[in-house]
């Protein structure tokens, strides 16, 4: 056996390791059931229920914007992010959050809008 | 639909572009399979006639690739909207320097770029003339051939599309009734689509051809390889491949850079790298690549490595298009916030990825045995040995970064397998990490670490452990000197810096270490001669990178934070990367921490619009230290619909910048679209009241004061005769008692009538004011009663019980109401007026001529009630003559009406960092990049000279 392959061989062991402790950070898309249940921190995607009130007043508070998002399951729940609203919220096809329960509501650390793309759009208005 | 158009002679095509275009395409094609076919033949039969043949193909291939570029550069400048490609890159308005971005910046166009600069890269190999140029032009052009495909559009029996030409006409991919008109060009020049304006910038002229130039240089190493295990001459190819490797790692490493410099300069991402997948899959290559040219040097000087090599040099391509494929795919869309859109690749992309793996691994095992493997062991004191440790440290890195950016691909595979046995295996599928960013730099933390570590110790170290025993003693004392250093500079960067996690500490060291022990060696031991110094240059550069990406990375700090959240109200929410905006309201001084803001002004320019905002720096005794002026904007659309991006503002300081970025601006700013809406919902309520009734709404308490017939509204220029009405609003905020002046006006020019609302912001009220009252001024004038009378200086007249001296001229009278001109006649009275209960006003109403009309300017004195007008001056008797009447405005009834929920139009939201040392991260990365560039050089000239 030669030096060069035992540190080989650790470096193999040493990287299934690794491997399996950065699959354990891979998350999954939950629910607000399961947000609730477990009050961890998930990624919901959903999309904007659009007939509920939407609230960002920078005026009295440049760090809180809340909506009402409809998750895979039909639930809907009141989310607050804090922070300014996302550009194009109101156009988005679905969105993705990550957060967490707090206080009854849903709190948002990051919001990821998928948009219908520029190239889709043109191509609807070509059609039609 | 197909037959109708036929039977429609259309005009103003130009279908020759496409039909040589077409023959061109197909033409570089089939030469590009003549030349390899050729290539080959001439590699295996070391004979000329084929070398020439091939050749010759690959001239005509190169032609007509140029020709193709040509006719699409052609048509772009000549806007040929026929064709799809035009249609969907260019507009009429976009200016000519970013037709070539536009070129290059949809998928078909890339491709494009990039088969240029194989191209150029093919012709360089050949002029070598080396018995290595036919077999590696061959594997080159295979490449070429795939990247050919893509862009190919032609149809496979079956109607299989192979690739999508760019010679393809919008009117043939798409059903529109407006197909029907022959002259439909004409009618869709307005569609045109036009370069997306976020990329009309200088980054997108050079970051993408950079980034081709490197893959396309990346393919060199990889078909030598290839080329080595198919003559199974695995020794000679190494050294000619190293420049090229060197070239390639130069030129992909300034291309990941220039697109880590454009993503904080001109987007919004708030940082020069945020994992994000698509930066991801152009780093990986880089990295094996690297990898791959120090395996390469251990065996062009030792004859070990030579496996590692081969398989650094194919993983390093194979990952280029590996990261072709995600990007293009469209399997990004989800995780990545800037992959291409897809065009349906996906087959011909993993056909291209699998034929070249498959290429490379059957190559592998045929010639695996006869690859020469030096029995003995590496010393550890040796070079080769930490060297090679290093390159398994680079792998580790990248098969890291690539297991967690493949997600997306994984979901792939296991919905194919799902569908495969029938069973739905989502519940396998995964996502990001949470924390993507923690998530990456928890791992690569300690990949820098050992790199730095391994540079240091490395440097000092001799190829085969030459003289390792005279020298052993020396080494480690200097290696004890380096660490000592290294502790020693640790020390200093903690006194700058507050790192926290012991990782980070370790990273430090190291990094401090690789800067500390290869300027040592850049000073001691190579003398002045520089060419000498690439690797401990790359290296210290290294480390001086690792430094930056501490300090401005880790050590971020958003000065815009709310400091004052809560823990025990938020939680853990309280450290997350919420809660940095910052509200500003204009002309109102805003502290942040040792900082004062003040929102001065917004100006327009093109289709951006900038805010001024100064920023006044207190020191710690409260003085002012620093004083400067940012410019954060956002950018619209050409039609200033709405807003399609921000454009940070960067003060830059030797040793930190201070990133500034709009994150939201007020509804009035953000676009014409927003700005239409607001105006429909806007709820406004009629209302008729006289002088000081007073009334309510929401939000205040209010009462006109007085009428004024000027105004002061900045958008209004007088003209001579305006009628101008301005009733002053006195309005008594409902929440804070304060008291707020408002003037709107309405303004009779000629026939037009203008109506200028105004807004007070602190109340969310906006005023305008009816036509009508017009009217309600025109039939009170009509009853006013004037009476006339003349005066000469100095003299005393009564009227209506008023007593008006007339006290003097002013030959230059200012009023609001009149802008002078230089071939005005113009005077204003002086009048002293006395009532008849003894008090006494004064006026001084104005009379001019502008092009021999009169005009007049009047004076109206609320509290007598007196309009007094200046309506004419008899030069012979020395006269001026006025009119006094009563307009009985107290009895006026004044129609306007109020909206009380109109949104604040003074404001912006800001968020504010502190990059701290980032000059660290781009000067490190920088002689990193010099260092590869420097080891080229003096490769070539070492090689000139062993020629010569």
């Amino acid at each position: 056996m030669k030096r060069i392959h035992l540190i080989i061989g650790a470096m193999i062991v040493l990287g299934i390791g690794l491997i399996i402790q950065a699959s354990g950070d891979m998350s999954t898309y939950g629910t607000f059931q399961e947000a609730q249940h477990t009050g961890k921190k998930v990624k919901i995607v959903g999309t904007l229920a659009r007939d509920k009130e939407m609230k960002y007043n920078p005026e009295v508070d440049a760090n809180f914007f809340s909506f009402y998002l409809t998750d895979e399951n039909g639930e809907t729940q009141e989310v607050i992010y804090h922070k300014e609203k996302p550009r194009d919220f109101e156009l988005s096809e679905k969105i993705v959050l990550t957060g967490q329960m707090h206080d009854g509501t849903f709190r948002a650390t990051d919001i990821l809008l998928k948009c219908p793309s520029k190239y889709k759009d043109e191509e609807l208005k070509m059609k039609s | 639909m197909a037959e109708v158009q036929q039977q429609v002679a259309y005009l103003n095509e130009h279908l020759w572009v496409g039909q040589i275009g077409h023959l061109a395409m197909v033409t570089l094609f089939v030469t590009a399979i003549l030349a390899i076919y050729s290539f080959f033949k001439a590699g295996k039969l070391k004979n000329a006639p084929w070398m020439n043949l091939g050749t010759s193909a690959f001239l005509v291939h190169t032609i007509s690739t140029l020709l193709v570029i040509g006719l699409l550069l052609y048509s772009m400048f000549n806007r040929f909207y026929e064709y799809n490609f035009v249609f969907e890159q260019v507009s009429d308005d976009l200016p000519t320097t970013y037709v070539f971005v536009a070129f290059w910046e949809g998928q078909i166009g890339s491709f494009l770029l990039w088969m240029f600069w194989n191209i150029a890269m093919g012709w360089m190999i050949w002029r070598s003339k080396s018995e290595w140029a036919a077999p590696v032009l061959g594997f080159m052009l295979i490449i070429q051939a795939f990247l050919a495909s893509m862009v190919l559009g032609i149809y496979l029996p079956g109607d299989i599309p192979i690739g999508r030409s760019p010679f393809t006409l919008l009117r043939d991919l798409n059903d529109a009734p407006i197909f029907s008109s022959a002259d439909y060009i004409q009618s869709i020049r307005k569609m045109a689509n036009g370069l997306n304006v976020l990329l009309q910038n200088y980054w997108n002229v050079i970051h993408p051809p950079t980034l081709f130039l490197g893959f396309a240089a990346t393919a060199v190493p990889f078909a030598f390889a290839l080329s080595g295990m198919w003559y199974k001459d695995h020794k000679s190819w190494l050294p000619i491949a190293l420049p090229w490797a060197l070239f390639a790692g130069a030129v992909l490493g300034t291309g990941i850079l220039l697109g880590g410099a454009w993503a904080y300069e001109a987007l919004s991402f708030g940082g020069y790298w945020a994992w994000d997948p698509v930066e991801n899959t152009s780093f990986v290559p880089w990295l094996i690549l690297v990898a791959g040219i120090h395996t390469n040097l251990i065996a062009r000087n030792t004859g070990y490595s030579v496996k590692s090599t081969y398989g650094f040099y194919g993983l390093a391509f194979l990952l280029v298009v590996y990261s072709t494929f995600l990007t293009r795919s469209g399997i990004l869309a989800d995780t990545s916030a800037h992959a291409f859109t897809e065009m349906g690749l996906q087959k011909q992309l993993l056909l291209y990825l699998g034929t070249l793996m498959g290429l490379f691994v059957l190559l592998y095992i045929r010639t695996r045995k006869s690859i020469p493997v030096i029995e003995q062991e590496e010393k550890l004191s040796s070079r080769e040995f930490w060297m090679f440790i290093g390159s398994l440290v680079l792998l580790f890195s990248a098969i890291l970064i690539t297991y967690t950016t493949s997600i997306p691909v994984y979901n792939k595979v296991f919905e194919g397998i799902g569908s495969l046995i029938g069973k739905d295996l989502s519940s396998w599928h995964r996502a990001m990490p949470l924390e993507p960013i923690a998530h990456y730099n928890k791992f690569q933390v300690w990949v820098a670490f050992f790199l730095g570590l391994l540079t240091g110790l490395s440097q000092w170290l001799r190829y085969r452990a030459l003289g390792w025993d005279q020298n052993k003693k020396s080494y480690f004392n200097r290696l004890a000197f380096h660490a000592a250093g290294a502790l020693a500079l640790t020390l200093l960067v903690n006194l700058w810096l507050s790192i926290h996690a012991w990782q980070y500490q370790a990273m430090l060291f190291a990094s401090s270490f690789a800067v500390i022990a290869n300027t040592d060696y850049l000073i001691r031991q190579i003398k002045g001669n520089i060419k000498l110094g690439a690797s401990a240059l790359s290296h210290a550069g290294l480390g001086v990178m690792l430094i930056g990406i501490l300090s401005s990375g880790l050590n971020q700090d958003i000065i815009s934070k709310n400091t004052n959240i809560l823990k025990e109200d938020f939680g853990s929410l309280a450290d997350e990367s919420l809660f940095d905006n910052v509200y500003l309201t204009k002309n109102i001084p805003q502290r942040m921490r040792d900082y004062t803001l003040l929102y001065k002004k917004d100006t327009i320019i093109r289709n951006e619009r900038f805010y001024d905002i100064d920023i006044y720096k207190q020191g710690t005794d409260g003085k002012m230290t620093d004083k400067f002026t940012i410019h954060p904007g956002v950018v619209y659309d050409d039609q200033f619909a709405k807003i399609l991006s921000v454009n940070p503002s960067i003060q830059r300081y030797w040793n930190r910048d201070l990133f500034t970025l709009v994150a939201q601006v007020n509804a009035h700013h953000s676009g014409n679209e927003a700005l239409h809406q607001l105006e429909d919902s806007l709820t406004y309520r009629k209302m008729n009241t006289h002088l000081k009734d007073t009334f309510e709404t929401k939000t205040v308490k209010a009462w006109i004061e007085a009428i004024a017939f000027e105004s002061s509204n900045p958008d209004y220029q007088p003209e001579p005769g305006d009628l101008c009405i301005s009733p002053i609003f006195m309005l008594e905020s409902k929440s804070t008692g304060k008291i707020y002046r408002s003037k709107p006006s309405i303004v009779l020019r000629g026939n037009v009538v203008y109506s200028l609302s105004d807004v007070v912001n602190e109340v969310n009220t906006k005023i305008r004011l009816s036509d009508d009252l017009l009217d309600e001024y025109f039939r009170q004038e009509a009853s006013a009663n004037y009476s006339k009378l003349e005066l000469k200086q100095g003299q005393e007249a009564q009227v209506q019980g008023y007593t008006f001296h007339f006290a003097g001229f002013n030959r230059h009278p200012e009023h609001p109401m009149y802008r002078a001109d230089s071939s005005d006649i113009a005077i204003s009275a002086f009048l002293e007026i006395r009532a008849p209960n003894g008090s006494v006003y004064q006026a001084e109403p104005i009379y001019y001529i502008r092009g021999n009309r009169p005009y007049n300017i009047p004076v109206y004195l609320p509290d007598p009630d007196l309009m007094i007008r200046f309506t004419h001056v008899d030069p012979g008797k020395e006269t001026i003559e006025l009119q006094v009447g009563n307009d009985h405005i107290n009895q006026w009834t004044i129609p306007f009406e109020i909206s009380s929920d109109y949104p604040r139009d003074d404001y912006v939201v800001l968020q504010a960092k502190i990059f701290p040392g980032i000059n660290l991260f781009w000067s490190g990365g920088l002689l990193m990049m010099a260092g590869l560039g420097l080891a080229l050089w003096s490769r070539k000239k070492q090689r000139r000279s062993t020629n010569a």
